[in-house]
């Protein structure tokens, strides 16, 4: 249970495989417990009507942040959309990352380009956090991931010093 | 021929009756090199292989062999419980989480580890070795005279190999105790152990073979005295006993007591007496006990232990309340969620300050709020980072939710009639669905 006055994440898998992506980032996280996985949405439409029915509560927790993991599925307008789903007075606080098409073609892109150690979704997300504690790029810079750069950057200013330690 | 005898039914332990007629007649048998209390010494101080130069067999200097330090790699099971032929393959898999329907078996992995566990302690007996109701009850598919129940296991020693270990246990009709059929304990590639019936092979130093009979109602591994503390025999003993197997029962937990225990039994009675050997020997594990207590239970400060006078001691919870007053409540009157989060506590501090360890917990999820079952596991994944191993039984969906699927394994069976089989949950559902919901609606995912 994360300390909702504190400041902590929330992280909403689009599916299960995302969510396995999600453990393994959790597992590379410094402060664990300021980070909570929610149940996985069951599509990247149902995530988006999830933010926009849930977003009042976080207007009533200023210290949350919210992370939605989808598969854009080669339409990155789907990030904007989740994001206007809430009111602008907390979208700041909203950030939507994901593969560019499916989390599976990126397992095999990033599998075959040796970018990560072993094959499991899991082993993307220690990546990912990895890249994050770091503030390097060797993951984000990634083809299938570059179009996340402008949501990466405000990852690395507003969420990274919650969940990682200097 | 040894060991068809059954009066001799003591334990390791007894072997320290020195004058006992029976302890002499049976350490002739499990110390064949000769009786090392014959001269009031410890059978490792005896031990003609330890006057030897040069290092025994197994014995690996540092640094030229490394492996995963900590690790249960496989578990077997044959004609145990509604195992037939049943593996549990889990090497390189630092988290596993244990799926199923009731009567599917997740728990008796855990006896079946527990078993071995003990045989680390000192229970020797074959007939004591496996908790009731062990003996298959499935029909079998071949005619078999007696069923002849196999356990095996395979384990990581610190910088010695693999071991493996299994034991085939009997009771023909005549019987009125099991015996072992067969035993066998391989490190390394390197047959450290071999036994039939009560014929048992067993590699002394520089390569020596020593046969000698023992009563068929003994467990070789547990009995035989090694020349050294390196010996692969006594290194697999040692990280038996470091396994935490836990399957609290909060009502029968106390903070009370004055024993030694380094490792809880796995209903965690003595939580008191694990707390504070855990203390004493590793003061570190106190500060991150601490802080997990005190993000897990409002108002919490420390625990401390009170002397009942003549070496009894008793854990103490102390807590701040809201007007900012301290008060102290007694281990024994904590709710039983409150004694689980403890047990967790103590756990991930012992992982932290004396890594790695190997932690198999039979539904962690059990007496715990909902709000705390994620923290749980993660910290219980966090624990098992330093090379260590974290596996879990759960029905729970919060709990299932917490691992990935590629480190859940489901125990499925079609009938009572039909054995348990294992298969990851990667090879059962499609990568979009989810095992919590798939399970809970009793989807035929096997």
């Amino acid at each position: 249970m994360v300390n909702k006055h504190r400041p902590h994440v929330l992280l909403l898998p689009e599916d299960a495989a995302i969510k396995d992506v999600a453990i393994g980032f959790l597992d590379g996280v410094d402060r664990q417990l300021a980070m909570h996985i929610e149940r996985s949405a069951g599509g990247w439409a149902k995530a988006r009507d999830a933010v926009a029915t849930d977003c009042y509560r976080l207007a009533a927790y200023p210290e949350r942040r919210l992370v939605v993991v989808i598969d854009f599925d080669g339409h990155t307008e789907r990030g904007s959309d989740i994001e206007m789903a809430c009111p602008a007075a907390i979208a700041d606080r909203v950030f939507v990352v994901g593969p560019l098409h499916d989390i599976e073609d990126l397992r095999k892109a990033l599998q075959s380009a040796g970018a990560m150690d072993g094959d499991t979704l899991s082993a993307i997300g220690q990546v990912a956090a990895r890249d994050c504690r770091e503030g390097t790029r060797s993951l984000w810079s990634h083809d299938k991931l570059i179009h996340n750069e402008p949501t990466y950057r405000r990852l690395l200013m507003d969420v990274r010093p919650i969940l990682f330690e200097d | 021929m040894a060991g068809h005898r059954t009066d001799n039914a003591f334990d390791i332990g007894s072997l320290n009756t020195f004058a006992d007629p029976r302890a002499i007649a049976l350490r002739s048998r499990v110390f064949p090199w000769g009786d090392p209390w014959a001269s009031g010494r410890r059978a490792s101080s005896v031990h003609p292989d330890r006057l030897s130069s040069t290092a025994p067999v197994g014995s690996i200097p540092p640094g030229l062999r490394w492996y995963n330090p900590v690790m249960v790699r496989r578990v077997y099971a044959h004609n145990f419980r509604c195992f037939q032929n049943t593996e549990m393959d889990i090497a390189d898999r630092r988290h596993v989480l244990l799926v199923g329907r009731n009567g599917s078996g997740k728990s008796s992995l855990l006896d079946i580890v527990q078993s071995f566990r003990l045989l680390a302690f000192g229970r020797n007996q074959a007939d004591e070795f496996l908790p009731d109701r062990s003996v298959t009850a499935l029909p079998s598919s071949a005619p078999q005279p007696h069923p002849q129940i196999r356990l095996e296991i395979d384990m990581d020693i610190p910088q010695c190999g693999v071991a493996s270990y299994s034991l085939s246990l009997e009771q023909p009709p005549a019987f009125r105790k099991m015996r072992v059929a067969e035993e066998r304990l391989v490190v390394d590639g390197d047959n450290v152990l071999e036994r039939n019936l009560a014929s048992v092979r067993f590699a002394g130093a520089d390569g020596k073979r020593i046969e000698f009979s023992l009563d068929w109602h003994l467990i070789s591994v547990s009995v035989i005295g090694v020349p050294t503390d390196d010996h692969p025999i006594e290194r697999f003993r040692r990280e038996l006993r470091r396994l935490v197997l836990l399957r609290p029962v909060p009502s029968t937990m106390v903070g009370e007591g004055g024993a030694q225990v380094a490792v809880p039994d796995p209903s965690c009675r003595a939580f008191g007496d694990w707390f504070r050997e855990t203390m004493n020997t590793h003061p570190g594990a106190y500060e991150p006990f601490r802080t997990y207590l005190k993000e897990a239970l409002p108002g919490f400060e420390a625990a401390a232990n009170r002397s009942s006078g003549l070496g009894v001691w008793s854990l103490e919870y102390e807590f701040r309340s809201n007007s900012g007053g301290p008060y102290s409540i007694s281990f024994g009157d904590l709710s039983d969620g409150e004694k689980c989060l403890s047990v967790a506590a103590l756990t991930c501090a012992l992982a932290e300050a004396a890594p790695p360890i190997t932690v198999f917990w039979d539904e962690p999820d059990s007496f715990v709020a909902l709000p705390e079952i994620q923290r749980l596991i993660v910290a219980l994944r966090r624990a098992a980072r330093n090379d260590g191993q974290f596996i879990a039984t759960s029905h729970d969906a919060e709990a299932i939710r917490a691992f990935t699927r590629e480190n859940t394994l489901i125990l499925f069976r079609s009938s009572h009639s039909e054995p348990s089989r294992l298969r990851p949950a990667n090879d059962l559902v499609a990568p979009s669905d989810d095992l919590a919901d798939a399970l809970a609606r009793g989807d035929d995912i096997a």
